[in-house]
């Protein structure tokens, strides 16, 4: 295929989403949510290799495609398809409409991080699409829901936070070219390496739900069942794909920060299959599942930045690894939510997991509890020096009373006398 | 006849005739002063539009008049002049356009849009000042020509305000005055120059140079409400919708923010402030001012408060992009000036939209105000993530070169402060978008105006719009030659690198 | 009426004249009949006698534009004739070249002004008229004695022969003294002020403007000519003390006016401080003579148009409303915005803001005072200023709100706003002048001291 139309499949695979998003756009059309997905699926199956910079906008924007992006973009587009069909339930129509704004602001945000070529662009789409799958998470919810969004979106904000953090590090580091092997060059060997690594690891983490940050997830695993289709796609695949991206795998090794993650890693996959094998309960199967995917991910990553021998050999794996567990995770929430239809069981957080979130919304409302009344007392504080600065210390004396004494003729003619006389001395 | 010289008086004086033609006339012609306003804004943008076009020839444009037999007033469009004026202009045109919805049916608008073209042309001085003196003098005429704005209505509640405003700015203004005749005492000479007129300013000064920068960043951090000088800010908030976009976002924030850059750059020169020792205090106090006026706005639920300490803390990012001493952190700060104009004014006029249309002045009356509203709520949202810094808005580009500067300067606290001035933006902007958007709508708004099948009038919409769209541009198209970008770009280069 | 407005056109004309005339040939003398000096009158102008002739003459015009609306008939004609011969008085003062025609021309000026200030005839205004005769009388005979004195010990009375025969002993020094007193007290300085608030609050408006502006004025300009020409260069310390009551005033003053609840006295004591600003020259022209006596005239001459701009504000306030109380102003800035806006011009030169008159002279104060090193001065010009803005923006404020207890209001002739206006804004113009003003006022440096090589 040419290289024109390829690059023309490539933006028009991030942007085409974008312009359907537009109401007045996408209520005219028939089938949006499936008609956004055309552009990507010809991406993915015909066009080439290809690599396209947009220097106009905002500090230059890349794209690109190759064989290792494919097999992600296969798999985000079939769990697209598939909540796409999910839609259609909705009712009534407007709420349908708004679903389906908000799912193609997903979308394109989830294309456009996929397809990015350097960190900016990646960092951009990625926010888009995390504020708008919050919506989507919110948008309608019951309590669950909307507990479940206050999670996601605590933990979406402090993620963006180190990400940015790291980004400047990253910038100043590589002299502003934000490329993937720039960056993954210039980290390598950049004295701020560690705390970058420890930001993206977190923030990651964070975004992806993996253990010991799996409160949002799972809060969220218990929302709606045709969002939870994406679950596995969009936030988990699009978190291990990010941490893929930025972390500079492979150049140098981080022993000490590998070994932590491999740690991590191979507890989470521990604590989730002991509790798989424990309690064998079809309702909480699904995340105890996503818990041992990223956990193991986790692990992986470790040993690839542990050892970078070890990632220049097995490093490839990895692209299919985020395609295949995405798309295992969503079938298995799909599965799993057709079953507890069928069966009326609703999926419930376990005791612990109840614990946790107590724990943690107990902890959010001492902080902001805290915050309050130290701005508060603060303020009257500073009130407190205000008023006693402008204290008009200068009403307590009686002006009137002074004036009437200076009113009197013999004070006066006195006054009169001094002045005259005094003028008089000081001139000599 | 010597055009280049008559260009900058005519643009200040584009809005004096009118404003002053404005003030005689009768309550009830509408359309006259409706004409006058808008031939005033409009022919004002052609001159700045003609100003810029010229300095890119080659023209240079500066009008001189005495004023003391050694001292002359000077206007001069420099690249951070025609910055500032730029934006002063247009926001001014789409301000006034809003204006005049929103006051509809309201008395004394005559009296009004008088002040209002007279601020406009303070303002427009204060940008084109090519010498502290002439500074001075647009930057006081620009308190006397504010207060009437603020006691608009006529309450006293908005007397009591005025005179709060008054004395913070008249003590501010007394301070800029002393130390800008000291200065002239001890050098004979107030005109701007690039890096400063003060490097040949001995040691045995030293003590007195110090004094005099305190005594001018005091009295210009009054108008830039850096704490503890912001007080007269949330009490201003008495004044009309309009009043408190232009006040916020153009006039008389940006006007002391302008000036501590003019400061800092063209009187000092950040060299040798930085010699001096002043420059790393600036930078600590605009960075508390940071996280205190966001701290403050957390707990506000007046919706215009909140708006008011959110603009106390995004104004130090210009102060603090000043402070940072590197030609990154100074694209940082004056592209700030910009891009907190743009998206401050936005935010202001949705919030004047939905006070005039709904009667909503609190943040718990706006549940699902989303779906009533959505137009004015698209503008609100596009204003909040750029304040929180999401990309790819204005709000992200400024702070991205605030970053970078601050790491290449060394200073990596100040990201510190800026990651938490974000996170703190995200805990006040989003719940108002969350409760707008996904909650669901109270039965009925406190105060509702019918406008038909228009969610609001079209004079009251479409400058939010118009502003938003501004904020996604700068944003997006930021790379692009004549952004604000690139434009402090320019000015970063002159003022570092050029002998 | 008419025949008076022509007098005072005829009286702008000749100033103007005059104006041209010494432009062209320097300071200009001119004996009367033809008897010279020592025993004749003569008659001298240079730059700051034409400066005083000028603010005379052009606030003179808009007092009697003024006063023509605002008498009626009965009173108009107590009026006029006293007007016109205080006019005479001050022009003779600022024309004279001797110190006895001083003190002729100060005594006239003094009586016309007793007898205007009792012209609205209540108890009130009889006592406050009655109080200022008294102090006036004493004041011109401490004046008459320090004279007497003067002429006894060098034989002359003329000016410049003085100034030439002047040396530092005690004859000099003793009628320093008197001369010194008696001026102040006229000028109402404090703690000699005591008058100035009572005649003014009680006297009809366009007389409180004329003594505010023109007569303090006139005791001003005897005090800075002998200041110069004769006491100067044999005294030293005097000045001292006069700056210190000067600082006080404007401190005392400013105060003052700030707790008022009457708009006639909050203007009365502004004026007892600018009064001060113009004291405080004194102990700052040791060092940079002529800016400062230049910044000085320039106060004189903006707080001349301004403080008469105020009163004729006042006036009209006081004929809208029938009261004069700050609180109760109700929304006066919609219903007279003429009014308003003079007195807001007005008020800006007062407290020295840009662009104004005031400002000039403010900063040109501030500058001697900067590089002379004398802290306590700027502290307490910009303290003035900032209490000064105070007490103007205490009554603007009232003006935009309503009043508490609404009443009915007379209708105001637009000729008296006019003149409001329009003084206010010459206040505000001067400002833009300075390049051309300064220059001539300095036409026969009255301000370098004879004898002195500085």
């Amino acid at each position: 295929m040419s290289a024109t139309i390829s690059n023309v499949l490539l933006w028009s695979a991030v942007f085409w989403p974008l312009l359907l998003a537009l109401p007045i756009i996408h209520t005219r059309l028939p089938l949006p949510r499936y008609l956004s997905l055309i552009p990507a699926l010809l991406l993915v199956l015909l066009a080439d290799d290809v690599s396209l910079m947009i220097p106009w906008l905002q500090f230059g924007m890349g794209f690109a495609i190759e064989s290792d992006v494919r097999w992600v973009l296969l798999m985000s587009i079939a769990v697209w398809f598939v909540a796409a069909t999910m839609i259609n339930d909705e009712k009534p129509i407007h709420h349908a409409h708004h679903m389906t704004t908000l799912y193609l602001l997903t979308l394109s945000g989830c294309m456009g991080a996929i397809l990015a070529s350097d960190l900016v662009t990646l960092f951009s789409f990625s926010t888009l699409m995390g504020y708008a799958f919050y919506g989507l998470l919110v948008y309608g919810a019951d309590k669950r829901g909307q507990r479940a969004g206050r999670l996601y979106i605590i933990s979406l904000v402090l993620a963006d936070l180190a990400l940015f953090e790291a980004l400047l590090l990253a910038a100043s580091a590589s002299n502003a070219d934000l490329q993937f092997d720039v960056v993954h060059q210039a980290m390598s060997e950049a004295p701020s390496a560690p705390i970058y690594l420890t930001m993206v690891i977190v923030a990651f983490m964070l975004k992806a739900g993996i253990w010991p940050f799996t409160l949002w997830l799972s809060a969220a695993f218990q929302a709606r069942p045709q969002l939870s289709a994406l679950l596995g796609s969009v936030p988990v695949a699009m978190g291990l794909y990010g941490m893929l991206r930025w972390l500079p795998l492979g150049e140098r090794g981080f022993d000490a920060l590998g070994v932590i993650l491999q740690i991590i890693g191979v507890l989470a996959v521990l604590y989730a299959s002991f509790n798989l094998f424990a309690r064998m309960s079809v309702k909480l199967f699904t995340i105890r599942a996503a818990m041992i995917a990223t956990g193991l991910f986790l692990a992986l990553m470790g040993s690839g930045l542990a050892y970078p021998s070890i990632w220049h050999e097995y490093g490839y794996l990895a692209y299919p690894y985020i395609a295949v567990s995405g798309l295992f995770l969503s079938m298995l929430i799909v599965v799993n939510g057709a079953l507890q239809e069928k069966h009326g069981i609703l999926g419930n957080e376990s005791r612990q997991e109840g614990c946790i979130r107590v724990w943690v919304e107990a902890w959010l409302n001492t902080v902001q509890q805290l915050l309050r009344t130290g701005v508060s007392n603060f303020h009257l504080l500073w009130q407190a020096i205000e008023l006693g600065m402008k204290k008009p210390r200068l009403q307590s004396v009686d002006w009137q009373r002074w004036e009437k004494i200076l009113d009197g003729w013999s004070i006066k003619i006195t006054i009169f006398v001094m002045l005259g006389l005094l003028l008089t001395w000081l001139a000599s | 006849m010597n055009w280049d010289a008559w260009i900058p008086l005519l643009v200040v004086a584009s809005s004096l005739l009118p404003g002053l033609v404005i003030f005689t006339l009768a309550e009830e012609r509408i359309r006259l002063r409706t004409t006058l306003n808008m031939f005033g804004a409009i022919s004002k943008l052609l001159l700045v539009g003609v100003m810029l076009w010229g300095v890119f020839h080659g023209h240079h444009y500066e009008t001189r008049m005495p004023l003391l037999p050694d001292l002359e007033l000077v206007l001069r469009a420099g690249p951070l002049a025609l910055l500032f004026v730029s934006l002063s202009t247009l926001l001014w045109l789409v301000t006034t356009v809003y204006a005049i919805g929103y006051l509809e049916g309201s008395p004394h608008r005559s009296r009004f849009f008088g002040f209002f073209s007279l601020c406009v042309t303070a303002t427009v001085g204060v940008a084109l000042a090519g010498n502290m003196i002439t500074f001075l003098i647009f930057y006081e005429l620009l308190t006397l020509s504010t207060y009437p704005l603020l006691v608009h209505r006529g309450t006293e509640e908005a007397r009591r305000a005025g005179q709060t405003y008054l004395v913070y700015t008249i003590i501010g203004g007394a301070l800029l005055l002393l130390g800008t005749a000291w200065l002239y005492s001890l050098t004979g000479t107030l005109e701007f120059t690039p890096r400063g007129f003060l490097s040949e300013l001995g040691g045995e000064h030293r003590s007195a140079l110090i004094t005099i920068f305190i005594l001018m960043i005091a009295g210009l951090g009054v108008k830039a409400a850096l704490f503890p000088l912001h007080g007269w800010l949330p009490l201003a908030m008495v004044a009309p919708a309009p009043v408190s976009a232009l006040l916020h976002a153009v006039a008389v924030v940006k006007a002391g923010a302008f000036g501590i850059v003019r400061v800092v750059y063209d009187v000092f020169g950040i060299d040798f402030a930085s010699a001096l020792g002043v420059i790393e205090p600036l930078a600590w106090l605009a960075a508390f001012t940071i996280i205190y006026g966001s701290l403050r706005a957390l707990f506000q639920d007046d919706l215009k408060r909140r708006l008011a300490f959110s603009t106390v803390s995004q104004v130090s990012y210009i102060a603090l992009g000043v402070a940072i001493a590197g030609p990154v952190a100074t694209i940082g700060g004056v592209v700030h000036l910009v891009h907190q104009g743009l998206m401050k004014i936005t935010l202001f006029f949705c919030a004047g939209n939905l006070a005039e249309t709904l009667g909503i002045h609190k943040v718990s009356e706006m549940n699902g105000v989303g779906r009533r509203m959505p137009w004015t709520m698209a503008a609100f949202t596009i204003g909040a993530f750029g304040m929180i810094g999401a990309p790819p808005l204005a709000g992200f580009i400024s702070k991205w070169y605030l970053g970078m500067g601050a790491l290449e300067a060394g200073q990596s606290w100040v990201v510190i402060v800026l990651a938490g001035s974000s996170l703190l933006n995200a805990v006040y902007f989003l719940p108002i978008l969350y409760a707008a958007w996904f909650r669901k709508a109270p039965d009925s708004w406190p105060h509702e105006h019918d406008f038909g099948r228009k969610e609001t009038a079209l004079a009251l919409l479409l400058p939010p719009l118009i502003t938003a769209a501004l904020v996604l541009a700068a944003g997006l198209l930021a790379t692009l030659p004549f952004s604000p970008l690139e434009w402090a770009k320019l000015i970063s280069v002159r003022e570092f690198y050029q002998p | 009426m008419g025949v008076s407005v022509a007098t005072l056109f005829a009286v702008m004309f000749s100033t103007v004249g005059l104006g041209f005339q010494i432009l062209d040939n320097g300071p200009y003398h001119h004996t009367i009949g033809g008897w010279v000096a020592p025993l004749g009158i003569g008659l001298y102008a240079d730059g700051l006698s034409l400066l005083m002739l000028t603010i005379t003459a052009l606030v003179g015009l808009g007092i009697s534009v003024y006063a023509s609306a605002y008498f009626e008939q009965s009173r108009s004609v107590h009026f006029w004739p006293l007007w016109l011969f205080l006019l005479a008085a001050l022009n003779g003062l600022f024309l004279s070249a001797d110190i006895f025609n001083l003190y002729i021309t100060l005594e006239l000026m003094g009586l016309a002004a007793v007898a205007l200030a009792a012209l609205s005839g209540g108890v009130n205004a009889l006592a406050g008229a009655m109080r200022y005769l008294l102090t006036t009388l004493l004041g011109s005979l401490a004046y008459l004695l320090g004279v007497a004195l003067l002429y006894h010990g060098y034989g002359s009375v003329d000016i410049s022969i003085l100034a030439e025969r002047a040396d530092a002993t005690p004859v000099l020094w003793a009628s320093l003294g008197l001369m010194g007193a008696g001026l102040a007290l006229k000028m109402a300085l404090f703690p000699l002020h005591f008058w100035l608030p009572s005649a003014h609050a009680s006297a009809p408006a366009p007389v409180s403007a004329l003594l505010s502006a023109l007569v303090i004025k006139g005791g001003f300009y005897i005090l800075l000519r002998l200041w110069l020409e004769i006491f100067e260069p044999h005294s030293s310390g005097a000045e001292v003390l006069l700056g210190l009551l000067g600082s006080a005033a404007i401190i005392w003053g400013s105060l003052q006016a700030l707790r008022q609840t009457r708009l006639k006295l909050l203007i009365a004591y502004s004026t007892v401080a600018q009064v001060g600003y113009l004291f405080m020259a004194f102990p700052l022209s040791m060092g940079a003579g002529v800016t400062v006596w230049s910044g000085v005239a320039y106060m004189a001459l903006s707080h001349a148009l301004a403080k008469a701009a105020m009163f004729l504000a006042a006036g009209n306030l006081l004929h809208f409303g029938g009261h004069d109380r700050i609180a109760d102003l109700d929304r006066v800035v919609q219903r007279l915005p003429l009014t308003a806006g003079a007195f807001a011009l007005a008020g800006v030169s007062i407290i020295g803001l840009p662009p104004s008159g005031g400002f000039i002279g403010k900063w040109l104060l501030l500058q001697s005072a900067l590089t002379q090193g004398q802290w306590g001065m700027v502290i307490v010009m910009l303290l003035g200023s900032l209490l000064a803005a105070a007490y103007v923006f205490k009554v603007l404020g009232h003006a935009f709100i309503q009043a508490s207890v609404p009443h009915e209001p007379r209708a105001v002739p637009a000729r008296m706003e006019w003149v409001a206006l329009l003084l206010a804004c010459a206040a505000i113009l001067i400002g833009f002048l300075a390049p051309i003003l300064l220059p001539l006022i300095n036409i026969g440096d009255p301000f370098v001291i004879t004898g002195d090589i500085s």
